[in-house]
C-alpha cells in the first residue's frame, strides 16, 4: 500500500517527477530575512575593502615576523636581575622593532631576537648602548645577524601552503556540489583571506608565523559554514515550488542563520579568550582569527551565495538526473493509476 | 531509538585508556641533574653518586631520591636555580669522564609510567630547552683537505716519473720539497695542471728547493661553506637520530651553528651524540707493526693507540685510504659467531677507492681510526677579579678502533666485526650513518634555556584554555540545556583524549599548540550545535521526540563531516608547510578534530540514549 501513495503522490503534476521528497507549497508567512535585498551594495562594499587592502599589501606590504625575515639575535648579560618587558621597552625606545625577550639559565641572561634595522651597521655597539638599564649595566655577549635566506624560503612556501589550501577547498565544495558554488565559495574564501591579511598590512600588525596559520585555520573553518548554507539552498531549489532563486537563497540563508550565528560564537569565544588572556605569544593569533570569523561569517552569506545568483544560479542546477529505478515504479505502478 | 551495546564498550574503553595516559600530566617534573658517561660504555655505579652527592653536600644543596641504573645518575633538587648550581659544582667534582646535565625528572607514579604513561613534552617556549652554539674548526677542514691532496700529489709526481724528497703539510699550504732545482721545474707544470685549485710558490731553502702550494681564496671559502653546509646537515640527521622534532638547526655568522632542541630535557643524551664530532678514516696497517713498539715511526707511516688513548700503539700506513664521508649507511648487526659488528655501505667513488686499495692488499690488514674532536675543561680563578674562570682548550683523540685482516676484495658493502657490546657498535653505527663532519666542531656555548618565560606561557595558555572552555559549556548550556550540557561532558572527554594522544606520541607541547587545542574547543562543540540545531528544527516540522533525535544525528551527520575534513585538510597543509610552532598547532589542531569526530557525535548519542532511551514516551527534549 505504501508503494501506491508514494505513486499517487509522484504522480501529482505540480510536482516535478524528479522530486521524491515531500513537497513544501512557498508559505509568505514564514518570517524570512531579506538578505539577498542588501547584496549589491555589499558587494561593492566588498569589493571597495578587497581593492583597498590589495593596495595596501602590494604597496605597503606586510609587517613580516622574524619567522620570515630572519634578523638580530643579541645575548645581553645584566648585573642585577632584570625583568623582561623592561629590557624589551628600553630596547623599543632604542628603535629596534619588536624585540623578543627571552631567560637563557638564568634572570641575568637574555636572549634577544629582534628584526633587522636598515642601515645600521654596527648592531652590536647599538644593542650594548641601548640595553643599559638605569642602576644595571648590560654587556653583550654576543650578536648575531641571521640570514635571510630561511625566512625567504618559509615566505615562499608559505604562500604555497595558501595556494594549495584555497586549492583543496576549490575542489573539495566542486565534488561536494557543482561548480558554479565551488567558484562562489572560492572567491568568498580569497575574499576571508585578502581582507584578513589586508587588516594586517593596513594596520601595520606584524605578520607572524602563527598569524599564517590562522589565516589557514580560518580558510578551513570558514568553508563550513558556506558548505551549510549550500546544502541548504540545493534542498530548498528541490522542495519549495513557486519561489524565485533569490527567494530561495534568502529562506535558505534564515533557516541556516542561526546555526551559523551559533558555530562562530563559539569559536568567536575561544578566540576571545585568547586575544585577552593568552598573552603576547597568542595575541596577534587570536586577532587574526576574530577577523577572519567576522568577516568569513558575512562572506559565507553574501559573497559565496551573492556570486551563486549573479551567475544565475537556478532549480536547472539542482535538478537530479533521472534514476532508472524510479521510472520502473512509476510503470509497475501505472496500471491502478485510473483508480486515483 | 536503539543503540549498539558495542558501542557503549568502545567509549568505556576509550575514557579509561584516555584518562589513564591524560593523568600523569597532573604530576608535575622537578629539576633534577643527570650524570652519564662521556662515554657510551661508562658505567655509573654507586661510588659515583656518593661523590655527586657529597660534593652537593659540601656546597650546601639538598638533593633527594637518588637514584643510578648503571648509565645514568639522576639527583632531584628543589629549585631551578638550586639545579644551576649543582650541575656547576658535580661538573668540577666528577671532571671529564662524566657528563653532567640539567634535567627535568618525572614525578609520575610508578604504576602508570609502568604502562607508558608519560606526561606531555612541552616545547622550547614552554619549558624551554637546549642551546648549542658550536663553532666549525676551519682550520681542520682545510687541513683534511690538504692531507688527501698531499697523498694525491704525491702519486702523481710517481706517476709521472719526477723524483721528489718528500711532500710536507705545514698549516694551511703543502711543502713539496726536491732535491735539485730541474726536479722542482719538472714537477711545476705537472702540478700546476693537475692541481689547478692551489696557489705556486717556488723557493729556495737550507733543506732543498720546495714548491709551497696553498689554495686559492675562491677555493678557500668554498671549502668553508662546504664544510658549514655539511656539518649542518650532519647535525640535523643526527638530531633526527635523536628523535627531536622541532628543532632548530641554522647557520650563525660564518663558521658557527645554533642548535635549539625544544622539550628535550635529556641533554647528556643530545650532547653525546651531537658533541661527539667523529670521524673515521681507513688505514692500512703497516707490514712491521707486530714488531712496532713505540718511539719514532718508520717514514710514511703513523702510529696511533688502540682502543683508548693510552693502548697498545698500532703502526699504520700514512695514507688514507677513505673517510667517514663516503658512508652512506651503517647498521649495527652480529656476525656469523655472534659478536657486535657494524655494516658499512659507501658510496660509488669510495667503493672504488676501497676497491682499488684492496685489491692488492688481500691478506693484510685494515684498520678503522677513529677521530674524536674534545675538549679540556679546566677551572681557574681569575688573578684580577678572582671570579672563578673556566678554559676550554679543544684537542683531537685518535684512536684505532678496529683492525682486522682483509679476507677478500672489498667493494661499497663491508662489515666492521669485533666493535665491543652491542651498545657500542649501535652507537658508532649512529655516528657512521648521520654522516661525517666535513670539519671538527667544538661546543662553544651550552645553555638551558630558562623555564621562566615558559611558565609564564603555560600559566597564560591554561588560563585562556580554562576560560575559553568555561564560556563555550556556558554557552551550551544556555542555548541547549540538558543536550548543551551533554555536549560539554563530550568536550571535556575531547580535551582528556587530545592530552592523552599528546603524551602517547610524544609529541612536544607549544605556546602554538596550547591555541590549537583552545581552537579546538570551539570548533569541536560546532558539531553539537549542528546536531541540536537539526533536532530542533525536526521538533518544529512536527517529529517525535525520539525521531527528532534520530534524525538529528542522522542529518546533521554530512554536515559535520564536512566541516571536519575541510579543517583537517588544512592541518595537513599546516604541518607540512613545517616550521616549528606552525607544526604543534597543526598536530593538536588535527588531533582535536579526529578526537571530537568520535565524542561530538557517538559520545553524545551515547549519554543522550542513555537518559531517553529507557523511557517509553518522552514528551518533551530539554534542547
Amino acid at each position: 500500500m505504501a508503494k501506491q501513495i508514494m505513486a499517487k503522490k509522484k504522480a501529482n503534476p505540480t510536482a516535478s517527477p524528479a522530486n521524491a521528497e515531500t513537497v513544501t507549497p512557498y508559505k509568505h508567512d514564514e518570517y524570512i530575512i531579506r538578505f539577498m535585498r542588501f547584496r549589491k551594495p555589499l558587494a561593492i562594499l566588498s569589493l571597495v575593502l578587497v581593492i583597498i587592502s590589495l593596495v595596501s599589501i602590494c604597496t605597503k606590504g606586510l609587517n613580516l615576523g622574524l619567522d620570515f625575515t630572519g634578523g638580530i639575535s643579541a645575548e645581553i648579560n645584566y648585573t642585577n636581575p632584570v625583568q623582561q618587558t623592561d629590557v624589551q621597552q628600553a630596547l623599543t625606545k632604542a628603535g629596534f622593532h619588536e624585540p623578543v625577550v627571552q631567560f637563557l639559565g638564568t634572570q641575568r641572561d637574555l636572549l634577544v631576537r629582534m628584526a633587522p634595522v636598515q642601515g645600521m651597521t654596527d648592531v652590536s655597539s647599538h644593542i650594548t648602548q641601548a640595553a643599559q638599564l638605569p642602576g644595571n649595566s648590560a654587556t653583550v655577549q654576543k650578536v648575531d645577524v641571521v640570514g635571510s635566506q630561511v625566512g625567504n624560503d618559509l615566505y615562499l612556501r608559505s604562500l604555497g601552503a595558501i595556494a594549495l589550501a584555497l586549492a583543496l577547498m576549490m575542489s573539495y565544495v566542486a565534488i561536494r556540489f557543482q561548480f558554479k558554488f565551488s567558484v562562489g565559495a572560492i572567491i568568498s574564501l580569497l575574499h576571508v583571506t585578502i581582507l584578513t591579511v589586508g587588516c594586517f598590512s593596513v594596520f601595520g600588525w606584524p605578520f607572524d608565523l602563527t598569524v599564517l596559520a590562522a589565516v589557514l585555520a580560518l580558510i578551513g573553518y570558514s568553508i563550513n559554514d558556506t558548505i551549510v548554507v549550500f546544502d541548504r539552498i540545493r534542498e530548498n531549489f528541490r522542495k519549495i515550488r513557486g519561489a524565485d532563486p533569490i527567494e530561495i537563497v534568502d529562506i535558505s540563508l534564515t533557516e541556516t542563520f542561526r546555526r551559523t550565528v551559533m558555530t562562530v560564537a563559539t569559536v568567536v569565544l575561544v578566540a576571545g579568550a585568547m586575544l585577552f588572556l593568552g598573552g603576547d605569544g597568542l595575541y596577534w593569533f587570536s586577532l587574526a582569527l576574530l577577523i577572519g570569523l567576522f568577516v568569513g561569517t558575512y562572506s559565507s552569506i553574501y559573497i559565496a551565495t551573492g556570486y551563486a545568483l549573479f551567475m544565475g544560479l537556478s532549480r536547472q542546477d539542482f535538478i537530479v538526473t533521472v534514476k532508472p529505478e524510479f521510472e520502473e515504479e512509476v510503470i509497475f505502478n501505472d496500471p491502478k493509476a485510473p483508480k486515483r | 531509538m536503539r543503540y549498539p551495546a558495542w558501542k557503549y564498550v568502545v567509549i568505556l574503553i576509550v575514557l579509561i585508556v584516555s584518562t589513564l595516559y591524560a593523568l600523569p600530566n597532573l604530576y608535575p617534573d622537578e629539576p633534577a641533574i643527570q650524570i652519564t658517561g662521556a662515554k657510551a660504555g661508562t658505567q655509573i655505579d654507586a661510588s659515583v653518586l656518593s661523590q655527586a652527592e657529597a660534593a652537593l653536600k659540601a656546597a650546601n644543596i639538598s638533593s633527594h631520591g637518588d637514584s643510578f641504573d648503571g648509565k645514568t645518575a639522576l639527583l632531584r633538587v628543589r629549585t631551578s636555580d638550586e639545579q644551576l648550581k649543582a650541575q656547576d659544582v658535580v661538573r668540577r667534582a666528577l671532571g671529564d669522564n662524566f657528563v653532567v646535565a640539567l634535567n627535568l625528572a618525572q614525578t609520575t607514579p610508578k604504576w602508570l609510567t609502568s604502562i607508558g604513561a608519560t606526561p606531555m613534552k612541552l616545547g622550547l617556549d614552554l619549558r624551554g630547552g637546549v642551546h648549542f652554539l658550536l663553532q666549525v674548526d676551519m682550520t681542520k677542514a682545510i687541513g683534511q683537505r690538504l692531507d688527501t691532496a698531499a697523498s694525491d700529489i704525491r702519486r702523481e709526481l710517481r706517476a709521472d716519473n719526477l723524483n721528489f724528497r718528500t711532500v710536507q703539510v705545514s698549516g694551511t699550504s703543502i711543502n713539496v720539497i726536491f732535491d735539485q732545482t730541474a726536479d722542482r721545474d719538472a714537477a711545476v707544470s705537472t702540478l700546476r695542471n693537475k692541481f689547478p685549485d692551489f696557489v705556486q710558490r717556488q723557493l729556495a731553502t737550507t733543506d732543498g728547493y720546495s714548491i709551497t702550494m696553498s689554495y686559492t681564496d675562491a677555493k678557500m671559502q668554498e671549502i668553508s661553506q662546504y664544510a658549514v653546509g655539511q656539518n649542518l646537515t650532519t647535525l640535523r640527521n643526527r638530531i633526527n637520530e635523536l628523535g627531536v622534532a622541532e628543532a632548530v638547526v641554522q647557520t650563525q655568522g660564518s663558521d658557527q651553528i645554533a642548535v635549539d632542541l625544544p622539550g628535550v630535557q635529556d641533554t647528556a643524551e643530545a650532547k653525546r651524540v651531537l658533541g661527539r664530532t667523529a670521524n673515521l678514516e681507513f688505514h692500512l696497517v703497516d707490514d712491521g707493526f707486530r714488531t712496532y713498539n713505540g718511539g719514532p715511526t718508520p717514514p710514511g707511516t703513523v702510529a696511533y693507540p688502540f682502543k683508548t688513548p693510552d693502548g697498545q700503539p698500532i703502526l699504520l700506513k700514512q695514507q688514507i685510504i677513505l673517510t667517514g664521508d663516503r658512508v652512506q649507511n651503517a647498521q649495527a648487526g652480529f656476525d656469523q659467531n655472534g659478536s657486535s659488528s657494524v655494516n658499512i655501505t659507501l658510496d660509488t667513488a669510495g667503493g672504488k677507492l676501497l676497491n682499488d686499495v684492496t685489491r692488492n692488499a688481500v691478506n693484510k690488514m685494515m684498520a678503522v681510526l677513529f677521530i674524536e674532536s674534545k675538549q679540556r675543561i679546566t677551572y681557574g680563578t681569575d688573578p684580577v677579579t678572582g671570579k672563578p674562570t673556566e678554559t676550554r682548550t679543544p684537542y683531537t683523540e685518535k684512536t684505532v678502533i678496529n683492525y682486522a685482516t682483509i679476507q677478500s676484495v672489498l667493494g661499497s658493502n663491508f662489515q666492521i666485526t669485533g666493535v665491543g657490546s652491542p651498545q657500542e657498535s649501535s652507537e658508532l653505527a649512529l655516528l657512521l650513518r648521520s654522516g661525517a663532519l666535513a670539519a671538527p666542531m667544538y661546543f662553544v656555548e651550552e645553555r638551558t634555556v630558562g623555564p621562566s618565560l615558559g611558565q609564564a606561557n603555560i600559566d597564560k595558555g591554561m588560563l585562556s584554555t580554562q576560560v575559553g572552555f568555561g564560556l563555550v559549556a556556558l554557552f551550551m548550556l544556555v542555548f541547549y540545556r540538558l543536550f548543551g550540557f551533554i555536549a560539554d561532558l563530550a568536550l571535556f572527554v575531547n580535551l582528556a583524549m587530545i592530552l592523552a594522544i599528546m603524551s602517547a606520541i610524544g609529541s612536544a607541547l607549544s605556546l602554538p599548540g596550547i591555541a590549537g587545542i583552545v581552537l579546538t574547543i570551539g570548533i569541536a562543540v560546532d558539531a553539537n550545535v549542528l546536531i541540536c540545531e537539526r533536532i530542533r528544527e525536526e521538533l518544529r516540522h512536527g517529529a517525535k521526540p525520539v525521531t527528532a533525535i534520530v534524525l538529528g544525528y542522522e542529518r546533521a551527520f554530512g554536515t559535520i563531516i564536512d566541516a571536519h575534513v575541510t579543517t583537517l585538510l588544512v592541518a595537513i597543509i599546516l604541518f607540512a608547510v613545517g616550521s616549528g610552532p606552525i607544526k604543534g598547532f597543526a598536530v593538536t589542531l588535527a588531533i582535536g578534530i579526529l578526537c571530537s569526530l568520535f565524542t561530538a557525535i557517538t559520545v553524545t548519542r551515547a549519554v543522550v540514549q542513555l537518559i531517553y532511551g529507557g523511557k517509553r514516551r518522552v514528551e518533551k527534549l530539554s534542547i
